[in-house]
């Protein structure tokens, strides 16, 4: 039997005018665990995306899948031959419940004849118990958070014979405790001879997991690594071209009181919550899925009437009956699901950038400002160097990653006074996470108070002097970040 | 607990609500109409004449559920009508003929669509009316829109038992046929499949194409049998018999609870969808209101029953988080 499961010899892919792949030369062994990294927009997803088969290369480029060469653009042939894949943008079906979701690639399969619901439910409940989570599988996906539905995206690939497995970003949503059953998984996986591929932004993750690292940049493959000559150090120097490397900055926030929240209480999603955010103060909510901060916040930003308690704007109480009254408050909030709840794929990028601020780019006639418009737009793009970029794009021809920072431009650019971040930089590579990490500083060192919610132990010792732990609906402690070190703190927020 | 679950679905949803302005309805009609409404002649009467629309609503609600629409049905039934007929004048034939010649004609004429449909990058709505346009202005030139009757006897001498048989036995077939491919079938579901999330369908292997087909197909087939109840009714083929009356049968379908962007519908749902329409016209003939008013009464029944819908799902959603609170 060869080593190599999968080849891709001088494989190029244009998209449009785009050079998405370039004369890329990659190879997966058999029964391994390959992690692919980059900055958002290299090409990582597309490459997946040419294995599977879901587009076309170019010519003269070759795709070996276990030793034949394959046509390019035909999904059914890779998934015959054993490919399975999560997508980044999970392509689940919302329509449908969970169970069918999850059961779905094997009903494709010829050998099973006609639709047995019994073993639609069977099926997807022997995955769910192999991954120890609990779904509710009548529940259409629609209905789930999106680290649910990141999870019932997994349980749809473990629930198929795969032979070779590929996650891109599986992991974006979710937090360690989600993370390490599937990192258990994979193993196990591993050992029944499965061969793995696997993307992700977090560079933790990947030296814990991963046989063998590529990097890719613009494009093109850097180099392929062993685990052991590499160090997250040096891997985010690879990546990116430049030293990063993170310190707590703080500076001191003034003493008006913007916003107080008193003994807030919704149902089971967050009991007497609690807590005040001054001017220019950068706030940390972290904690587990389900304990209730993507709730909280969504509360404060008129999504989500609570049922008691109060919500105080500069020391007056406010009743939010929807969002536009939270936002004519000036607050805004970039929400955890951006790709669902922020981004119109269909329109261009400056249209989804200022989407949120059209009513203040009026001109004499009260027509749109085409150029502010354009300016504006083209700042973000600068800013948080959106890859390939032209504002009339369509926010659809983005990477995933790059796609999470439209929606972030779309906000920041309404210059609110209270800004919550939900995940703020989730499946956004390190380089731009440092740029967005200066920016909210920048943001709130001109008076801007920011609460930002993460379950990233560092992105909140680092960015926030001050952090609320949340548990199962709760403030379960509140810690001084420039007191105690990095481990302490993630010491602390583990032990709730 | 399954079963609870499911039962505590239902009762919050769409079709449960259908199920009772139907029987909500239908008691008011019988005390309206001094009972005239609820005699067997009139239950017949009535699902006899609105059998027809019933089998072509249950092709639309195949397209419907796989995120397209379809406007042409009528122009294609209007097709599938004239070659039965023309068949019937010149050849004779018996039924079980005339049934495979209009549902092939309305399933060809589907199977164009399906292409259009699949090889043109343009909405459904827009290739539908085109394919009408089309389709009913060749007819006017090769008919002259002249109606065809005097069909042979087999046809013509209709008994009661026949006349049920043809129309409410055909709209129960098919709504059966159209219930066991949507649920049991793999077809059925990547009908689902594509309707909700048509690039996800496709990168699990689903070919969009075989899909477009039979969705199609299949609404052209229901078409043409729809067309041959009409006629087999009226005794007579022509194209103004069905021209006009797209809203009736599109009215049952989003009465019977889809989503327009694809993905959601049952066929539990438009046959009550179908009953509805059926009850709401049939009831004001009796009470005796002008027709005009039908489209208007349909128009605000959909309205409410949607307005209903969407306050139920809140309300649920408020008393969930409740019960949370108390565990
Ligand atoms: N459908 C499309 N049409 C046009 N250009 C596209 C399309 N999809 C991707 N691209 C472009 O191809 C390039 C590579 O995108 P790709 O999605 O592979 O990036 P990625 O490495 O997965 O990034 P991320 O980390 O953000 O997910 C980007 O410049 C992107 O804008
Ligand atoms: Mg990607």
């Amino acid at each position: 039997m060869e080593e190599k499961i999968i080849g891709l010899k001088h494989v190029n892919k244009h998209y449009g005018g785009v050079h998405a792949l370039k004369d890329v030369d990659f190879d997966l062994n058999r029964g391994e665990i390959h992690c692919l990294i980059g900055q958002n927009g290299c090409g990582k997803s597309t490459m997946i995306k040419v294995i599977s088969g879901v587009i076309d290369v170019d010519e003269g480029s070759e795709v070996i899948l276990d030793g034949k060469k394959c046509r390019g653009g035909s999904a059914r042939q890779a998934m015959n031959n054993g490919v399975r894949v999560i997508y980044q943008d999970l392509s689940l079906f919302p329509n449908l419940t969970v169970a069918e979701n999850i059961a779905f690639d094997r009903h494709e399969d010829k050998s099973i004849k006609g639709v047995s619901w019994p073993q639609i439910f069977k099926q997807a409940e022997e995955v769910l118990d192999r991954m120890d989570i609990k779904l509710e599988l009548e529940s259409l996906v629609e209905e789930l958070s999106i680290a649910d539905r990141q999870l019932v995206a997994i349980a749809r690939a473990l629930a198929t014979n795969a032979r070779i497995l590929i996650m891109d970003e599986p992991t974006s949503s979710l937090t360690r405790k989600e993370v390490n059953v599937l990192f258990s998984i994979i193993k196990s996986l591993q050992e029944k001879g499965m061969t793995i591929m696997f993307v992700s932004h977090k560079l933790d993750e990947i030296i814990e997991i991963a046989e063998r690292i590529t990097v890719m940049r613009d494009g093109k493959i850097i180099s392929t690594f062993e685990n052991k000559d590499v160090d997250e150090t040096n891997l985010a120097h690879m990546i990116s071209g430049q030293e990063i490397s993170y310190q707590q900055q703080f500076t001191a926030c003034g003493d008006e009181v913007i916003l107080e929240v008193e003994g807030l209480t919704c149902g089971r999603q967050y009991k007497d919550i609690s807590f005040s955010l001054k001017k220019g103060e950068i706030l940390g909510i972290i904690g587990l899925l389900g304990a209730g901060r993507t709730e909280l916040a969504s509360s404060i930003f008129g999504m989500n009437e609570p049922e008691s308690g109060r919500i105080l704007l500069h020391g007056e109480e406010v009743h939010f009956r929807s969002n536009r009254d939270a936002i004519a408050k000036r607050i805004a909030y970039v929400p955890e699901d951006r790709l669902l709840q922020g981004l119109v794929l269909n329109q261009s990028i400056e249209n989804n950038t200022i989407i949120s601020i059209i009513g203040k780019l009026k001109n004499r006639l009260g027509l749109i400002d085409k150029k502010g418009a354009r300016s504006i737009t083209r700042k973000w793009i600068d800013e948080l160097h959106i890859k390939s970029a032209v504002p009339e794009i369509n926010a659809s021809a983005m990477s995933g990653g790059n796609q999470q920072k439209i929606v972030i431009s779309k906000w920041l650019s309404t210059e609110p006074e209270i800004l919550i971040l939900d995940q703020p930089t989730n499946g956004i590579d390190i380089a731009a996470k440092n740029t967005i990490y200066e920016l909210i500083r920048e943001l709130a060192k001109k008076g801007m108070s920011i609460i930002m919610i993460s379950d990233e132990a560092a992105e909140i010792y680092y960015n926030c002097p001050r952090a609320l732990v949340m548990h199962k609906g709760k403030i379960v402690k509140e810690l001084n970040t420039s007191t105690i070190t990095e481990g302490e703190f993630g010491r602390e927020v583990l032990d709730e | 607990m399954n079963n609870k679950t499911a039962k505590n679905k239902f009762f919050k949803s769409y079709e449960f609500m259908l199920l009772c302005v139907v029987i909500v309805l239908t008691i008011v009609l019988a005390a309206a109409t001094g009972g005239k409404s609820i005699k067997p002649d009139n239950i017949i009467d009535m699902l006899t004449s609105y059998s027809a629309y019933g089998v072509i609503a249950v092709g639309c609600l195949f397209v419907i559920i796989s995120g397209g629409i379809d406007i042409s049905f009528m122009a294609v039934a209007a097709v599938a009508q004239y070659l039965m007929a023309l068949y019937m004048l010149n050849m004779g034939g018996n039924f079980v003929v005339i049934y495979i010649i209009s549902i092939g004609a309305g399933a060809g004429l589907g199977l164009i669509n399906a292409v259009l449909v699949n090889r043109l990058k343009v909405p459904t709505l827009i290739i539908t009316i085109a394919t009408m346009n089309i389709i009913y202005g060749l007819m006017m030139r090769f008919t002259s829109g002249v109606r065809l009757h005097g069909f042979p006897g087999w046809f013509s001498q209709k008994t009661e038992a026949s006349l049920l048989f043809v129309s409410v036995g055909t709209l129960a077939a098919a709504l059966l046929t159209a219930w066991f491919i949507l649920k049991r079938t793999k077809m059925g579901r990547r009908v689902y499949a594509v309707g909700g999330n048509i690039e996800a369908a496709k990168r699990c292997g689903v070919s969009v194409l075989s899909v477009h087909l039979f969705v199609y197909g299949f609404a052209g087939a229901a078409a043409g049998t729809g067309a041959l109840i009409k006629c087999y009714l009226s005794q007579q083929a022509s194209i103004e018999a069905l021209y006009g009356d797209e809203m009736d049968v599109l009215a049952m379908v989003v009465l019977g609870g889809v989503s327009l962007s694809g993905g959601k519908g049952s066929v539990f749902g438009t046959l009550l969808g179908i009953v509805l329409v059926a009850l709401l016209s049939n009831g004001m003939i009796l009470v005796g209101v002008s027709s005009y008013w039908k489209d208007l009464v349909i128009g605000a029944v959909i309205l409410i029953s949607f307005c209903i819908t969407g306050w139920r799902v809140l309300a649920a959603k408020k008393q969930e988080r409740k019960e949370g609170a108390a565990e």
